[in-house]
């Protein structure tokens, strides 16, 4: 909605952003051909899950955070399994690695096809939503809903349900399942490869709006595969440094106008994390198939243009998929299925690659198992910042436009990051004003 | 003879969005082995699974409650005749992908059967680790009861 403050002055208004997850808005004010300010609101209410973890059982911890998200619950748990882990000094076995990395591919997989098809491309499109683009293209949604299908069957058998499961636990899994069990979801997975392969080369083909932004990528980098779990934090600036060093790089501050902290470089800098930073960082880690894939249909790293996360979220979704059928194909059904522990006091940090970006869990546990402090970084509240630098930059070229189109627009950019507002504040109304 | 599905929807453990998880569980116990039962708990998000290769499609979810539709009352739609009402009583959900976008998506693909039962469960408190009201529990019987007519009657029309 827009609407003539004064005579100079355009204000658009939109009060709910569609295909977002939570509750937010964006407030755009425009001096002539300036962006004077963007402020990138989230209102879904806080959760206080930090609050309320604090005197818990370290045990509960993994059960509890999955239940922040329910597109990315993997993500939470396993960055509260691994900062557990870390706390009491636990290794887990190879396979179990194993199977949490598939674990992990299930969520990047389901949580992605489900943006990427059904709340991002209506959007290249110029449908209002999944729902009249597939009218037109049912092949291509079926294909997707089928994709996701295998991932959430992933998720399902290693996750106990598809949704905040349960079976995740700190040294491993409370049940592993047989190889039976997983040979199913392999045929599915095998199955689904052509059509995401196809789809990519559609997507290649989608008119991508033009903002090449500098962007600082931060992503999980692990020296021998694409890190899902495990790993270091770089910048694609040169800095690296621990997960443990989290709190020493990187800040978060309160913004009156968001429940969700924002979050910032200790230098000031903010920065982008999710698939489109994750690519670029980790890019020489893919498989070769995979960049010839990448060759073939023009896409290049490095890529700064964010409207083009679609394109990374799919070679994601690639790598996930062919990953998960090459775990599946070596598992062996270990003897136990977690490393037997002992709680006792002190720190870990826990930090994985969650869908939309590096999810930072850090405890402090007492001697008798409970917690005694939590502290959790989504992805979402990590891009707020990078999110308005991104509007301002690109709101300026829509200055011409209809103003229902400059809102759609901005809309757009927003969904590039695929926001998710429930973790963040633990979406999307958006304003613009034009002088 | 028709083939019939009936689907409970909802977030266990999320107070009164378990409801329709839990009418499906009762079901189960007590219709015939030949209805298939499911649960789903990523939304409609898994229609692929849920809404094609069915006669009959009976759906279960919780909704919020309003001052015309009180906890612990409870609404059979069909869908997709009932569709303005259903726009008016939403099923209750936490993410993108809720029950009504995905019915709607379901008739675009040509999915849904020419059947479709839709009961929806007022409920007001929809926070994780909570659990449903009791009001709201105490309805279960009742809708199952409704849904179980459905069945006998599909059932009879089918031999």
């Amino acid at each position: 909605m827009s609407k003539a403050a004064e005579p100079n002055q355009r204000v658009i208004e939109v009060h709910n952003l569609a295909r977002v997850e939570g509750e937010g808005a964006l407030y755009l004010r425009m001096q002539g051909r300036d962006v004077a300010e963007v402020k990138f609101s989230i209102f879904e209410p806080p959760r206080f899950f930090e609050a309320f973890l604090r005197g818990r059982d370290c045990r509960e911890v993994p059960d509890i955070t999955a239940r922040i998200c329910g597109i990315c619950p993997v993500a939470y748990q396993m960055s509260s399994c691994h900062a557990m882990e870390m706390a009491f000094g636990i290794k887990i076995e190879k396979t179990i690695r194993d199977l949490r990395r598939l674990l992990y591919c299930g969520e990047w997989i389901e949580s992605h096809v489900l943006h990427m098809f059904l709340l991002h491309l209506p959007d290249f499109l110029n449908y209002e939503s999944a729902i009249s683009m597939a009218s037109e293209h049912r092949d291509l949604v079926a294909g997707a809903l089928q994709l996701k299908k295998a991932g959430n069957e992933i998720v399902r058998i290693l996750g106990g349900r598809e949704v905040h499961p349960i079976n995740a636990c700190i040294g491993g899994f409370h049940r592993v399942p047989t190889r039976s069990e997983l040979e199913p979801v392999a045929e599915m997975l095998a199955g689904c490869r052509d059509f995401l392969v196809q789809a990519l080369r559609f997507l290649a083909t989608l008119k991508y709006p033009d903002l090449e932004m500098n962007y600082d990528f931060i992503a999980l980098r692990h020296p021998e595969e694409v890190a899902l779990n495990e790993g270091y934090l770089t910048t694609s600036r040169g800095l690296e440094f621990s997960i443990t060093q989290f709190s020493d790089q990187i800040e978060e501050i309160h913004q009156r106008h968001s429940n969700a902290l924002h979050a910032r470089l200790k230098n000031g800098a903010i920065y982008l994390v999710g698939p489109l930073a994750r690519v670029n960082i980790n890019w020489d880690l893919y498989p070769q198939p995979i960049k010839e894939l990448a060759r073939e249909i023009g896409f290049q790293i490095p890529c700064h243009n964010q409207f083009k996360s679609i394109l990374a979220r799919g070679f994601e979704t690639l790598y996930a998929l062919d990953h998960s059928l090459e775990l599946i194909s070596r598992y062996e059904r270990p003897e136990r299925p977690a490393t037997p522990f002992q709680p006792r006091a002190g720190i870990g940090h826990g930090c994985t690659e969650a869908p939309r970006g590096i999810l930072y869990h850090r405890y402090e546990i007492d001697s008798e198992g409970l917690v005694r402090s939590a502290t959790i970084v989504p992805p979402t509240a990590q891009n707020q910042p990078q999110i308005e630098a991104d509007l301002a930059a690109y709101a300026p070229k829509l200055l011409d436009m209809p103003e229902d189109e400059m809102t759609r627009q901005c809309e757009f950019l927003i969904r590039n990051y695929d926001p998710c507002i429930s973790c963040s504040a633990h979406f999307l109304r958006l304003k613009i004003e034009r002088d | 003879m028709s083939r019939i599905r009936i689907v409970g929807f909802g977030a266990p453990g999320c107070g009164d969005d378990e409801a329709g998880l839990l009418a499906a569980e009762r079901l189960r116990a007590i219709l015939p082995q030949n209805v298939e039962i499911r649960c789903e708990t990523d939304g409609g998000a898994n229609l692929y699974d849920w809404a094609r290769d069915v006669d009959v499609l009976i759906l279960i979810d919780a909704a919020r409650s309003t001052e015309e539709f009180a906890l612990g009352q409870f609404l059979h739609l069909r869908y997709p005749q009932d569709r303005l009402r259903l726009a008016q009583t939403p099923p209750f959900h936490t993410h993108q992908w809720g029950l009504d976008s995905a019915l709607a998506l379901a008739e675009t693909m040509h999915w849904l059967p020419q059947e479709v039962h839709l009961f929806l469960l007022a409920g007001d408190n929809f926070k994780p680790g909570t659990p449903l009201s009791p009001k709201l529990f105490q309805s279960i019987p009742q809708l199952t009861q409704s849904v179980q007519k459905i069945v006998s009657r599909i059932g009879l029309a089918g031999r």
